[in-house]
């Protein structure tokens, strides 16, 4: 049977540090997924989630299980994202446009085309985003997190939630419109 | 207003929504060894003694605290209110002291 996070967390806190390799493993492709709908390719993702892990490790003695882990994890992949696009802008890739790879078993060449390039549009929309706008939305799409879980994980109001995806739909809508028109012309 | 107006995607919104839920990192991350790796060098400075030592530090700066507001207060008031206008009445109003306890001496008969 599977041990629980507290089961585990409560050995590691206790000098068994070989077990937290199991807590990463449960969540680093969590971490790594969340990493990437908030970033793309502007940072390295094995990177952020490495030092998300280490950081998590350091915050242990802190956590009184208030929450779930997950929304902890959560937290601190904001956190460290932030961190990261603050003080690391050396790591910052430039070419935030370019296409990503991903495995598909849809042959058809068109299907792929219109798919890369809705792609590319949501990672524009995302990236043009003010960061608070971008965490909030990612996190509202993101395993379907609740307002207050949001409200959580960003340390803000519930009202203040709901005004950032409002705000990051409608502009959202926004850049969709304006490129449109830019494609008509 | 908001909650409804959030409610109303447009079909473009909503793909962008559908897109961004869709959107994993394309491959396997594997990094246990590396946070394992970089953790497994501090245990005893994060859970063992460093622990102990900012808990005992944090204690004895408490504590110091505590004696600097106490010794303050005693400086600021040697006397609290009540035993400052016992003391006064007895010195300034003739009519409550009644002598008792008073010791003559030989000395004493210059001013009798």
């Amino acid at each position: 049977m599977q041990n629980s996070d507290e089961e585990i967390i409560q050995e590691v806190l206790a000098g068994h540090v070989d077990r937290y390799a199991e807590i990463v493993d449960r969540y680093q492709q969590i971490a790594a997924n969340l990493c990437y709908r908030l970033v793309g390719d502007r940072l390295d993702v094995e990177e952020v989630t490495q030092r998300v892990f280490v950081e998590l490790y350091l915050a242990l003695p802190r956590f009184r299980f208030e929450s779930k882990l997950s929304t902890y994890i959560y937290r601190i992949t904001v956190n460290t994202v932030a961190k990261m696009l603050k003080h690391d802008q050396r790591i910052v890739r430039e070419d935030e446009d370019r296409p990503t790879e991903v495995p598909t078993n849809d042959t058809n060449p068109e299907h792929t085309v219109i798919r890369d390039e809705t792609r590319r549009q949501v990672r524009r929309c995302i990236t043009r985003l003010k960061h608070e706008q971008r965490v909030a939305l990612v996190l509202y799409t993101y395993k379907d997190c609740s307002y207050q879980e949001i409200a959580d994980i960003m340390k803000v109001s519930l009202s203040k939630v709901e005004t950032l995806i409002f705000r990051a739909r409608k502009n959202i809508q926004k850049m969709l419109t304006n490129h449109e028109k830019t494609d008509a012309e | 207003m908001k909650r409804q107006m959030l409610n109303e995607n447009s079909p473009e919104l909503q793909s962008v929504i559908d897109e961004l839920k869709a959107m994993d990192y394309p491959s396997r991350v594997d990094v246990t060894d590396r946070v394992m790796e970089a953790v497994s060098g501090q245990p005893e400075s994060i859970f063992g003694t460093h622990s102990k030592v900012r808990w005992i530090a944090a204690a004895a700066a408490c504590a110091a605290f505590a004696l600097l507001v106490n010794v303050g207060h005693l400086l600021a008031n040697p006397y609290n209110s009540n035993q400052v206008n016992t003391m006064l009445s007895e010195v300034y109003n003739p009519d409550s002291y009644n002598g008792d306890g008073m010791i003559m001496d030989e000395s004493d008969e210059y001013f009798l």
